[in-house]
């Protein structure tokens, strides 16, 4: 695979061949990126068992951009690329779920908060109710 | 081989299910108030709230002054330290609702630019105590303050945002002193941006996270001891019982812990407490400047994490349709 150049008008990243000609070991340069991302992708990559390699670096603090190299066991880097790309959307998308879920209870009217040894748990709404046993029982396990 | 016992650990410390996050991930909000949201993520890993805390500081944007035009300063206050104060000045106003500015566009328009104007001139009362000291007394606009702002609207914005819901968070900033004679008479343009640009766009006073600390009593402690235990330690972490008649110390509400170590300064107690941190359990405190309430700011950080995400993996649908 020669080196691809993104045509976009800004190109967001493009593409360097690390190792000869082989698909399993690559160099992704994000431009416009930082730790935010950088780590975040990161461990979400890492977590396939097909990846034995995945890190990233600034390589200077004054240019805006990050590489992030990945190295897998025979799955083309890119699709490891993508897969966590897709995997950190599938987690961002349940916490804004949870969290509007959670929000929504809290400024219920009828939620109250209620205090558990001098710990504020949060509502009692019936729906919740799991979640209260839950934190009770792991205060008393302690 | 160690690197690969390391690699294990990483990929097993927080399991994430078939969908990216199983039943264990919970959040539990604690307190929520207009400015401030103290809330609990269970079950995810630092690298992404992580990522939440730096996009609350730096991502998401926030309407905020950013050019001054000047057209009367005769008061002693420079026109850039003037200047500099008035983009600090948090306002209220949906960054939602607007666009950013594009790059070269001087004059501002309706979808991304609020302009205010402040025409503040101080005079002596005349009414004023003939010995009176106080400057608040002797003149008329002597401080100016933030309620000093008057909103311009721009094109349609009268019909679209009510008076009273576009201005300064607070109305009570000072900004510059004056005396008799003095003037000022300017008018700014507020516009969207980010905190990665200028500090003064970051929408939150501050975003934080602590992990939660995890206090184990490895023997039972009991008697003068475990009084001595529980002075050790922020009140409500350990309580002390009668249990058969010993007074006998548990571990109530390690929370309430701000980890000063004070254990470790007794001999007797040294080794019978394992402090800790529980590794997956984040107690975000996030506090707004005004703009947005903390809870919807927390949602559009996620959502930029999405939105960036996103991005990339259309860069890569793009790239494979051009070379296929």
């Amino acid at each position: 695979m020669a080196t691809l150049q993104c045509t976009t008008l800004f190109p967001l990243f493009f593409q360097l061949q690390a190792e000869g000609v082989d698909e399993t070991c690559v160099t992704f340069v994000l431009h416009e990126q930082d730790h935010t991302l950088g780590n975040a992708l990161r461990y979400m990559i890492m977590k396939n068992p097909e990846v034995v390699f995945c890190g990233y670096s600034i390589t200077h603090p004054s240019e805006d951009k990050i590489n992030l190299r990945i190295q897998t066991k025979g799955v083309p880097a890119i699709d490891s690329f993508r897969r966590g790309l897709c995997e950190l959307t599938t987690v961002c998308e349940h916490v804004l779920a949870t969290f509007e879920t959670e929000n929504y209870i809290f400024s219920r009217p009828e939620a109250i908060g209620i205090l558990h040894h001098g710990n504020l748990i949060g509502t009692n709404t019936v729906w919740n109710q799991s979640v209260l046993t839950r934190t009770c029982q792991e205060n008393h396990e302690k | 081989m160690a690197g690969n016992r390391r690699v294990e650990e990483m990929r097993s410390r927080v399991s994430l299910g078939e969908f990216g996050v199983s039943d264990n991930f919970r959040i539990d909000v604690l307190k929520m108030s207009a400015e401030e949201i103290e809330f609990d993520m269970i079950g995810i890993d630092a690298a992404i709230a992580n990522a939440f805390r730096r996009i609350l500081l730096a991502e998401v944007p926030t309407m905020a002054v950013e050019k001054v035009f000047l057209y009367n300063n005769t008061s002693i206050i420079q026109d850039e330290i003037l200047a500099h104060r008035l983009g600090l000045v948090p306002f209220r106003a949906d960054p939602r609702l607007f666009e950013f500015r594009s790059e070269g566009d001087e004059e501002g328009t309706e979808i991304d630019t609020l302009q205010f104007e402040l025409k503040i001139r101080c005079s002596r009362n005349p009414k004023a105590a003939k010995d009176s000291a106080d400057s608040e007394e002797l003149y008329m606009n002597s401080k100016v303050y933030t309620r000093h702002f008057r909103w311009v609207p721009l094109g349609n914005q009268a019909d679209i945002y009510e008076p009273n819901s576009i201005g300064p968070v607070h109305k009570d900033i000072l900004l510059a002193q004056l005396r008799p004679g003095q003037e000022i008479d300017l008018m700014m343009h507020c516009v969207k941006g980010i905190g990665k640009d200028h500090a003064k766009f970051s929408p939150v006073a501050t975003a934080s996270y602590r992990l939660l600390p995890d206090v184990h009593l490895l023997a039972p402690i009991e008697g003068e001891l475990a009084e001595t235990l529980r002075d050790c330690f922020s009140p409500g972490v350990i309580s002390v019982e009668i249990i058969n008649g010993k007074k006998v110390a548990r571990v109530v509400n390690a929370r309430m812990d701000n980890c000063s170590r004070e254990v470790f300064r007794h001999e007797e107690l040294k080794n019978l407490v394992k402090l800790t941190r529980v590794r997956d359990h984040f107690i975000f405190l996030v506090e707004s400047t005004g703009a947005l309430s903390p809870a919807i700011l927390v949602m559009e950080a996620v959502k930029i994490l999405m939105g960036k995400c996103r991005r990339f993996i259309a860069e890569l649908d793009a790239d494979e349709n051009e070379n296929a």
